[in-house]
């Protein structure tokens, strides 16, 4: 019931938003109206996949409380977040009513060698990225859904789950993204905490689960559980500066109505992410416990674990129903924020990065200092604006279809390309956007060089030494913020145009 | 036109290196921590010195504050990444397993590792409370002037490349 519920109200409040949406400005920013309470929740919303809900427990089932090195960032990531990259983004939209985080790269690099290919070289990570991502989140989708709909075909789920998601993200936009984000924000949040009280009772509390497991493996209770420390430590080093690059995350501080908004989104974006979490601790305990004792049997993929153990006699049907809701929630959250994000790439940033025009000119991209004296200059050009955007949406989606089918029938390299995606957009993104927007001696060619290094370096260790004690992707971030830093230094401090100084140190 | 002074830019690079400072300082706690009893005192000296250090802070960052209410946020703001700092220090001294406390005796149930409440207290609970508060304890939104600054300077600029 739960899960039915969730899919017709998002698909409600997403189509609601539909007369909000006039110009690419409300499509791609959802109209720069957002105060800390809309954003905080999407932020957060956004940042957490279906890993949270359905990978994460299983994986605390495989490698102890370790995993918690993957989430324990959260508690400072947002505060980090908003203090560094969250409060130039919101400046840099301000002076030049950048849509795109390529737009914010450009504006930034604007008249150093290097700067079309900075932002071109992030658009395109952006792009490749966002098919890969929502490929996958579409083949969560799929699963999951016939997980809420037992007997259903796969691409029956695939088609209702992608459908909805495109149906709602076409129709509204970011406008739409963001308020079926706050609804998901919150089935998210009030199921993580059922979940975590269900489970610490079911597994007779801390006690009851250091007793079951303390036959099998009592290390798994450590805080590092089986993992070494540098591997413990790299995933805290990934998910916590890592999270400066996340493209899903970043964009919603584009859409900020005005800096005075950052002031409580770390409470908003940091409470919500910590009650999400929850589950991440309460399932992965319950799954340790039944695991121990023999209630939970062998999984065939540890990602099944959650929905396993919810799945037991003991546990209430409505709670079943409610993480499986919110599991379609998690996902759908990030799809829309990928689908959005790909489009802009699409038809805004690469045309630029190619020395063209994008379709509806930047009218709609002008600051509000600009726009006051003629509100809609240009009927034709919004509309043009907005019919691109839709179009980029469409092409986007189709190719993250394709990517969910190949992944579904069982494409290797595209679910290694998949799972790839955090560490990438850490790698390219993080130290351009970091150094970037809050040093002034960082160069265009710097940015450039760090985004390629940190890909390429992440392909080559993930091909040919996956098994390196921190995870390939903190070692390649630190390789990008290491090329940048030199190659900056190494450069002739380049001259800054006013607004992009006020812009870094306002 | 002129624009405002700002501040010189360099709370980014300081925030990046505070980063850096703190995910070596929790893993040099956390091995001093490890390696037994005789790591402990010099793992406790090093968070309260390190924590000290940021709660006084060099005189000079008090320098050039404008006002009183200045003054007062940025005092806020070190003794917030004061309290921040030591909670991962000593959250990283409970999770290396120091305070482990004896084994249970024979027949007691067992408990959670303190090791385990020590990371999610220390790194994830009260990080996540002191820095949401201290954010907005110490936010300092943009001056309406220099707001308007930058407006006209993006205008500007704007128009000179687009006549």
């Amino acid at each position: 019931m739960f899960p039915a519920l969730l899919l017709a109200a998002t698909l409600l409040v997403g189509i609601a938003a539909l007369r909000r949406t006039r110009t690419a400005r409300d499509f791609f920013v959802a109209g720069r109206r957002l105060g800390a309470f809309r954003a905080g929740l999407a932020v957060a919303a956004t940042a957490f996949s279906g890993f949270v809900f359905l990978g994460g427990p299983g994986l605390t089932g495989r490698i102890g409380f370790g995993s918690l090195f993957i989430v324990v960032p959260a508690g400072f990531t947002a505060a980090l977040l908003c203090r560094t990259v969250g409060r130039r983004l919101v400046l840099a939209a301000e002076a030049t009513g950048a849509l795109t985080l390529p737009e914010v790269l450009a504006f930034r690099f604007e008249g150093q060698r290097g700067a079309r290919l900075a932002a071109g070289l992030g658009a395109a990570s952006i792009l490749i990225g966002s098919v890969l991502y929502l490929g996958v989140q579409f083949s969560a989708l799929a699963l999951a859904g016939q997980f809420a709909f037992p007997g259903a075909p796969l691409a029956a789920t695939l088609a209702l789950g992608a459908g909805i998601v495109f149906a709602y993200s076409l129709a509204g936009g970011m406008n739409a993204s963001v308020n079926t984000d706050v609804l998901q924000g919150i089935v998210m949040a009030v199921a993580a905490a059922l979940a975590f009280g269900w489970a610490l009772s079911a597994v007779s509390g801390p006690s009851g689960l250091a007793a079951a497991v303390a036959g099998t493996g009592p290390r798994l209770l450590d805080p590092l559980g089986v993992l070494g420390a540098a591997q413990g430590f790299g995933l805290l080093f990934l998910f916590s500066v890592g999270t400066l690059g996340q493209p899903h995350m970043l964009h919603k501080f584009l859409m900020l109505k005005s800096p005075e908004a950052l002031r409580y989104l770390p409470a908003v974006i940091g409470g919500a992410q910590g009650l999400s979490l929850l589950v991440w601790f309460g399932l992965g305990a319950a799954v340790l416990a039944f695991g121990a004792d023999g209630r939970l049997g062998p999984l065939a993929h540890p990602d099944d674990a959650a929905l396993a153990v919810v799945s037991l006699p003991a546990a209430p049907v409505l709670l079943r129903g409610l993480i499986v809701a919110a599991a379609l929630a998690a996902i759908m959250s990030t799809s829309d924020a990928f689908l959005n994000l790909g489009a802009a790439a699409l038809v805004r940033d690469l045309p630029r990065a190619l020395r063209r025009r994008p379709p509806g000119g930047d009218a709609d991209a002008a600051p509000d200092s600009h726009r006051h004296r003629d509100r809609h200059p240009d009927r034709h050009t919004d509309r043009a604006g907005l019919r691109a955007a839709r179009s980029g949406s469409v092409a986007v989606a189709a190719a993250g279809l394709v990517v969910a089918a190949l992944h579904l029938s069982g494409g290797g390299l595209i679910a290694f390309l998949g799972t790839l995606g955090f560490g990438a957009f850490a790698a390219a993104l993080a130290p351009a956007l970091l150094l970037g927007l809050t040093w002034e001696r960082a160069t265009a060619a710097a940015a450039g060089l760090s985004m390629a290094a940190g890909l390429l370096t992440l392909l080559a260790l993930e091909l040919l030494l996956p098994e390196t004690a921190p995870p390939p992707a903190a070692l390649a971030m630190a390789v990008g913020f290491g090329t940048l830093a030199v190659v900056s230094l190494l450069s002739r401090p380049p001259p800054l145009p006013e607004p992009v100084r006020l812009t870094l140190t306002l | 036109m002129t624009a405002p002074a700002a501040m010189p830019a360099r709370r980014g690079p300081l925030v990046a290196l505070r980063m850096v400072f703190s995910a070596v300082m929790l893993i040099v706690v956390w091995r001093l921590g490890d390696s037994g009893a005789a790591g402990i005192p010099a793992a406790v000296s090093v968070t309260a010195a390190i924590s000290g250090a940021w709660i006084l802070g060099p005189p000079a960052s008090l320098r050039g504050a404008a006002d009183a209410r200045s003054i007062r946020r940025r005092r806020i703001g070190r003794w917030i990444t004061g309290a921040f700092f030591a909670s991962l220090a000593i959250g990283s001294l409970l999770a290396a397993g120091v305070f482990a406390g004896p084994p249970p005796a024979a027949g007691a149930p067992p408990g959670l590792p303190r090791s385990l409440f020590g990371l999610l207290l220390g790194v994830f609970l009260l990080p996540l409370a002191l820095t949401s508060v201290g954010f907005a304890l110490t936010f300092r939104p943009p001056a309406p002037e220099g707001l308007a600054a930058l407006r006209r300077a993006a205008k500007e600029r704007a128009a000179s490349r687009d006549p």
